[in-house]
């Protein structure tokens, strides 16, 4: 995995995370600040992965996840959640919307970087 | 205060009563209570009378009432009924003010717990990347002032889980997924995971136990949560460098997990706040000890919802045991396994329902056990191996269609043949009106190609029918084409984008599966469901599509249709028989046929 689209709606957090994404993961990441940015630019830059706050304004993760699925370049692409929210059976339903599994908030830099590799490693068997 | 009769009319009562309810002297007395209260709560009011008048009292009952300006007021009553004036005498307390602030209490400790994580996101994100050292060199101090406020993001964090972990408990949300859980091997991964924190303070945790494998019903989750408070504890107070002992053996049918340090002992004053919330040891170790206070609290919460029990030994200057003890189960034997081809679980929320089902299903030759709820079901299966189980898709816990997902996922039972039955008890408690289908699988929508492909194997894989037909009902004509195409020459595909097409065709032919798409555009898939039988009556099994957002109404329509239909018992024997024979036919071929043509073979 490469390529990382990131949708998140807190300045702070998305600039971390880029930074976090690229200098201790290694990927390229493309940042969005809303559902409706990261389904404008999606196709051009082709993720291999996205990484999808779930609590965002307007449109929310889950929103924002329907709408990819409808677009021919992202109707496979593996979504990552990340949320503050990760009570279990919160979890779960975020794998029944169809993420590929849940990452959770606050999040330690490294931790996060070895959470995705692995998460995509487990996807890649699948 | 109230005095009020049986025969459901008020005698005499005080003035809070105009006050706080709003009405007139003359409509209080000349109205039935009944039509002061909630609509949603006048069962519960009647369910009251009829217990004032066999036992003599009511306490602590909770009770809506209606104001005359349209608003609700929230009521605790006590009652004690003088049976032979066939008068009750009732306090009632307003504490709608109090209900009020309690749900604003949650919504704020829920609010509050949730704006704090965003800051602590950025925060701790922003120390870690310092930390990760990726960002350029830090002097010795500047580093250490680092790890300060990186560890004390860590305490913030782990306060604020505990807090919504606490006020989940309290509000009775807190999510529990009972499975059996291998004990012994979850107490040995508690230890792996806590041993880095114990390193800290350099003590060693040591597991002592002649077991190597203890079932009990648990939450693994869970239970990893309490042996990593147990375990942290443990390790924060016992003398450093010094070795935590961890014990699991067996208790008069239990359980117990043992925790001993070899710390200072908990103070005698101390011994009975302990479990209490924002309790901490105020010991004279000079020790700093980090911590919630909510650990054991959350701790002895957890325990209780497994059945189980929290207490403790202690000696000052010696040290502290803490005990968790928790009901064994015990896994099917192979004993079980020959009884097994014969044994059915029934799982429905109306006992009525069950009862007619159960008399049914055991005068055909079948051992039989009735689960009311999913919860139930779950420790039932995994007492015993069923050769089937019949499904209703309204369950008192959780929604029918979710449970059945729920046990496709599980490897134990993910080939177990379940029958949808929804259904009512006639009045006569001989028949049942309603209907049965034989599901194979439920997928969601948006489905991949692949997990349809495979069930659709599977199905194959079971049947004892060698030109096997497939009816596929679907608009989407490339999805039609890709499932086809993957089959093979395993089965021959009809398909049919309309479902008056479907319906022509289940009335004149033979069909081995149907794969059914509840939500086509026109929303009618389920008006097919009761016509899932051949001309010969057998029930065909059926995979089900639906959309994910809305499944308890689906649930609910589904079971509206199929008890609508009020076929014969003869259904659900047939679709019985049907899965026994299936069931027959795995067992005898070997059990590599499954895997081999389906479900693993390509996941």
């Amino acid at each position: 995995m490469h390529r990382i689209l990131h949708v998140e709606d807190e300045d702070d957090i998305r600039t971390i995370a880029k930074l976090t994404l690229e200098a201790l993961g290694g990927f390229e990441v493309e940042s969005c600040e809303s559902g409706s940015q990261a389904i404008a630019r999606v196709a051009a830059f082709n993720p291999d992965l996205i990484l999808l706050d779930v609590m965002m304004p307007g449109m929310d993760g889950p929103m924002t996840l329907a709408e990819l699925r409808k677009l021919p370049a992202t109707a496979h692409t593996p979504v990552v959640f990340m949320t503050a929210k990760a009570q279990p059976h919160e979890i779960a339903k975020f794998r029944e919307l169809g993420a590929i599994d849940v990452v959770t908030k606050p999040f330690d830099p490294q931790a996060l970087c070895e959470n995705l590799d692995a998460i995509w490693r487990r996807f890649e068997e699948a | 205060m109230s005095v009020a009769t049986f025969d459901g009319f008020l005698r005499r009562f005080n003035d809070t009563w105009i006050t706080a309810l709003g009405y007139d002297h003359d409509e209080l007395i000349s109205t039935p209570y009944i039509n002061f209260i909630h609509p949603d709560d006048r069962v519960k009011t009647e369910t009251a009378m009829k217990r004032l008048e066999t036992e003599g009292d009511v306490t602590n009952l909770e009770i809506r009432m209606l104001h005359n300006d349209g608003s609700d007021r929230v009521v605790l009553w006590n009652a004690i009924a003088n049976r032979h004036e066939r008068q009750i005498y009732a306090t009632g307390h307003d504490i709608t003010a109090i209900k009020a602030i309690d749900r604003m209490k949650d919504e704020f400790v829920s609010t509050v717990s949730h704006e704090l994580r965003t800051p602590l996101t950025s925060i701790k994100g922003a120390l870690g990347l310092m930390r990760a050292k990726k960002l350029g060199a830090l002097s010795a101090d500047m580093n250490t002032m680092l790890e300060i406020a990186y560890k004390n993001c860590d305490r913030l964090v782990l306060l604020i889980n505990d807090i919504l972990d606490v006020e989940k408990i309290e509000a009775g949300k807190m999510d529990f997924r009972f499975d059996s859980v291998d004990i012994v091997a979850c107490v040995r991964n508690a230890l792996v995971a806590n041993q880095s924190y114990a390193d800290q303070f350099g003590v060693q945790l040591t597991l002592k136990t002649d077991m190597s494998s203890a079932f009990v019903r648990g939450d693994e989750g869970r239970m990893m949560q309490v042996m990593a408070n147990l375990l942290s504890n443990a390790a924060k107070f016992t003398h450093k460098n010094d070795t935590v002992i961890i014990g699991v053996n067996r208790f008069g049918g239990k359980i117990r997990i043992s925790v001993q340090d070899h710390g200072i002992g908990i103070a005698e004053g101390f011994r009975r706040h302990i479990f209490e919330k924002f309790s901490q040891h105020d010991s004279s170790d000079r020790r700093k000890v980090s911590g919630t206070g909510l650990g054991l609290n959350i701790v002895r919460n957890i325990v209780e919802r497994h059945g189980g029990l929290i207490h403790f030994d202690t000696k000052i200057g010696q040290g502290t045991t803490f005990y968790v003890d928790i009901p064994e189960i015990v896994p099917a034997t192979t004993n079980e396994d020959a009884q097994s081809a014969s044994r059915i679980l029934i799982c429905g929320d109306d006992p009525d329902v069950a009862m007619v089902l159960r008399k049914t299903i055991e005068s055909c030759g079948y051992t039989v056990d009735v689960a009311l709820s999913a919860a139930e079901a779950v420790a039932l299966l995994e007492q015993h191996n069923y050769a089937g189980m019949t499904l209703d898709l309204v369950l008192p816990d959780i929604s029918g269609i979710e449970f059945f997902k729920r046990l496709r996922a599980n490897p134990r039972t993910h080939l177990l043949p379940i029958i949808i039955v929804s259904a009512t008890a006639t009045e006569s408690i001989e028949k049942i009106n309603g209907s049965a289908i034989n599901v194979v699988d439920w997928l969601d929508k948006p489905f991949d190609e692949q997990r349809l492909t495979n069930a659709v194997r599977a199905a194959i894989a079971m049947s004892v029918n060698s030109s096997y037909r497939v009816l596929h009902i679907e608009d989407d004509s490339d999805l039609v084409q890709v499932v086809a195409r993957q089959i093979g020459a395993a089965a021959s595909f009809v398909s049919s984008s309309t479902i008056a097409a479907a319906k022509q065709l289940l009335g004149r032919e033979r069909f081995d599966l149907v794969i059914l798409d509840l939500t086509l555009p026109d929303r009618r898939g389920e008006e097919l469901l009761p016509l899932m039988q051949n001309p010969d009556g057998k029930p065909i099994p059926v995979i089900i599509f639906s959309a994910l957002e809305v499944p308890t109404e689906i649930a609910q329509r589904v079971r509206a249709v199929l008890i609508k239909t009020r076929s014969t018992d003869r259904m659900l024997i047939d679709a019985i028989d049907e899965l026994i024979v299936r069931n027959g036919k795995i067992s005898s071929d070997g059990e590599q046929m499954i895997p081999a043509n389906g479900l693993n073979a390509h996941s």
